[in-house]
C-alpha cells in the first residue's frame, strides 16, 4: 500500500512541482543566454547596475521558488489529510504510517530535487557570468579570493571524499526531510486549535522554526568558539559540524514524523 | 456470531460542554437495510465518523466486526459521506483505478456498467460535472464495493426527486446481501420502504432501535409519522 499510495501522491503533485523547476531553468536560462550575447559585457554603469539588480531579484525569486515547494506540499498535505479529500484518504485501507511515509517520502524528493536544480542553476548562472566578465570586473573579485581558505577547503573534502560526498547527499536529504516534516507537523499542530486552525498551523509553523532555530544556534555555538579560542583546524572544524549537523536533522525529523503520527492516528477530529 | 458493529458507552464531545454523541450502547447485525434517522444535529455524522475513524471518540468504544476502526475494518466499510471527497482534478476512470488499487473488494465492471446505464461518460474530469452526478459518481464508487457495512450518509440529500428514486434503485439493486446499509437522512418519506431496521438518535443518545414492522404494528403508523410524533417541537 505504500507504493499505491506514493504513486497517486507523485500523480497528484508532479505537474505543479515541474511548473517551478521549469521556472528555475527558464529563468537561468535568459539569464545564460544574455551572458552569452554579451548584454552585460559594458562598460555602462547604468547597464551594469541593471545587471547586477536584475541577478539579485533573480537569487530571491528562485530562493522563494524553492520555498514554495514546501509551501505547496504542506498545503496539499492538509487538504488531503484534514480538508474535504481527507474523508477518502482516512478511509483507505491503509495503515496512518504508510499515508505519512509515502507524502514524506515525495515531499522530500520534490524537495531534494528542487534545492539541486536550485543550486545547479544559481552556480550554473554564476559560472557563465566568470567566464563572461571583463578583465577589469575579474581583477576586483579575485581581491576577494582567500587561497589559504580555499585550500583548506579541498582538503576537508579531498580526505575520505566519498564517505563525505555521500554524507552530504545525505544532509540535503535528511534537510529536505526535515523542512518537509516541520510543515507536515505545523499543519497538524493546527488541527487541535478549536477554530482558525489554518492560522493556528501558520503559528505553531512558526514557533517551532522559531525552536528549531534556536536549537541550532546552541549546536553551532560550541564550534564557533572552538574555531576562535580553540586549537582546531578548519578541515576538523567543517568534518565534525557535518557529522552533528547531520544527526541534529536527523534528530529533528523523527522527532516531527511523530509529532505529526501521534496527532493523526490519535487526535483526528475532522470537521 | 458476533455483530457486525458494536459501540459500547462511545461519547464523543467538542470543547467542554458540547456532546454531539453520548455514552451511545449499540449492536446492528448483518444483512439489514437500517435508518439512521434524526433531527439536525442529533449525532448521526457524528456517529458515522465515528464509526470510520474521522473522529477519535472522547470516552468508549467501537468494534466492527470484533476490531477496532482501522485498516482492516476500512476494508470491510464503504463509506459514502454527505461531501464531496474525490479529486476534482481526476477523471472519472482513474477514480475507478483509484479505488481499484485500494479496495481488494472493488469491482471495475460493476462500476463501468453503473456509468452506463447513468449515462456519464468515464473519461470526464470530475471538476466539469454537476454537483448531482458528482454525486451519483461517488455513490457508484462506493456501491460497487462487495464490503460488509455500506454506510451512506445523507446520500439523497441535495438531489432531485428523479435523481432520489435512482440512487435508492443503485443502492438496493447493488449492495452485497450478507452486508448491511447505514444510511442516515431526515428525508424519511423518500426512503421508509426499502428500510428493514430504524435507528432513532436525539442529543446524541438512541431514542428508539427497532423494525419497521414493529413501528407500523404497534404505533399504526409509517416511519415518517412516527418520526414527526417521536421528535415533534
Amino acid at each position: 500500500m505504500l507504493i499505491r499510495s506514493m504513486k497517486y501522491y507523485w500523480q497528484s503533485t508532479y505537474k505543479i512541482i515541474l511548473l517551478m523547476n521549469l521556472y528555475l531553468l527558464l529563468t537561468t536560462g535568459i539569464g545564460v543566454a544574455t551572458l552569452a550575447a554579451g548584454v552585460w559585457n559594458t562598460h555602462s554603469e547604468g547597464i551594469t547596475t541593471l545587471g547586477a539588480i536584475l541577478f539579485i531579484l533573480y537569487v530571491i525569486s528562485i530562493v522563494f521558488v524553492s520555498n514554495l515547494v514546501v509551501i505547496y506540499i504542506a498545503v496539499h498535505f492538509y487538504r488531503n489529510m484534514y480538508s474535504d479529500e481527507a474523508y477518502l484518504t482516512h478511509t483507505l485501507p491503509v495503515s496512518k504510517h504508510h499515508l505519512l511515509l509515502s507524502q514524506t517520502i515525495i515531499g522530500t524528493i520534490h524537495c531534494f530535487l528542487t534545492s539541486v536544480i536550485m543550486l545547479a542553476c544559481i552556480f550554473g548562472l554564476i559560472y557563465f557570468l566568470f567566464t563572461c566578465l571583463n578583465s577589469q570586473a575579474k581583477e576586483a573579485l579575485q581581491l576577494t579570493y582567500d587561497p589559504g581558505m580555499a585550500a583548506d577547503l579541498y582538503t576537508a573534502f579531498a580526505n575520505g571524499a566519498f564517505f563525505k560526498g555521500l554524507l552530504i547527499v545525505f544532509y540535503f536529504l535528511l534537510s529536505s526531510a526535515h523542512s518537509i516534516l516541520l510543515a507536515f507537523a505545523a499543519v497538524a499542530m493546527g488541527q487541535l486549535f478549536t477554530r482558525h486552525r489554518i492560522i493556528g498551523s501558520i503559528i505553531c509553523y512558526i514557533g517551532l522554526y522559531t525552536i528549531i532555530q534556536i536549537a541550532t544556534s546552541l549546536v553551532v555555538i560550541p564550534f564557533m568558539g572552538l574555531s576562535l579560542f580553540g586549537n582546531v583546524s578548519m578541515v576538523q572544524l567543517i568534518n565534525c559540524g557535518l557529522l552533528v549537523e547531520t544527526l541534529f536533522a536527523l534528530a529533528c525529523c523523527v522527532i516531527f514524523y511523530l509529532i505529526t503520527y501521534y496527532l493523526l492516528s490519535r487526535k483526528l477530529n475532522l470537521d | 456470531m458476533t455483530a457486525l458493529l458494536e459501540a459500547n458507552n462511545l461519547t464523543k464531545t467538542y470543547g467542554n460542554d458540547t456532546v454531539a454523541v453520548d455514552h451511545l450502547t449499540i449492536s446492528i447485525g448483518r444483512g439489514r437495510i437500517i435508518g439512521l434517522l434524526g433531527p439536525n444535529g442529533s449525532g448521526k455524522s457524528t456517529f458515522i465518523k465515528l464509526i470510520n475513524g474521522l473522529l477519535t471518540p472522547t470516552e468508549g468504544t467501537i468494534l466492527i466486526n470484533g476490531a477496532a476502526p482501522g485498516v482492516e475494518s476500512k476494508k470491510r466499510i464503504a463509506y459514502l459521506p454527505e461531501r464531496t471527497y474525490l479529486q476534482s482534478n481526476m477523471k472519472v476512470n482513474q477514480l475507478i483505478d483509484f479505488f481499484g488499487d485500494f479496495y481488494e473488494d472493488f469491482q471495475k465492471d460493476k462500476a463501468y456498467a453503473m456509468l452506463q446505464s447513468m449515462d456519464i461518460k468515464s473519461n470526464t474530469r470530475l471538476r466539469t460535472l454537476s454537483k448531482g452526478t458528482k454525486e451519483k459518481v461517488q455513490l457508484i464508487l462506493v456501491m460497487s464495493r462487495n464490503a460488509d457495512l455500506y454506510i451512506l450518509d445523507e446520500p439523497i440529500a441535495g438531489v432531485d426527486p428523479a435523481a432520489r428514486d435512482f440512487i435508492l434503485k443503485t443502492i438496493i439493486s447493488n449492495y452485497n446481501e450478507n452486508a448491511t446499509v447505514l444510511l442516515s437522512t431526515h428525508l424519511i418519506s423518500d426512503i421508509e420502504n426499502i428500510l428493514d431496521d430504524v435507528i432513532f438518535i436525539q442529543d446524541g443518545k438512541i431514542k428508539t432501535q427497532t423494525t419497521v414492522e414493529n413501528i407500523r404494528e404497534d404505533y399504526g403508523k409509517s416511519v415518517d409519522a412516527y418520526f414527526r410524533e417521536v421528535f415533534a417541537c
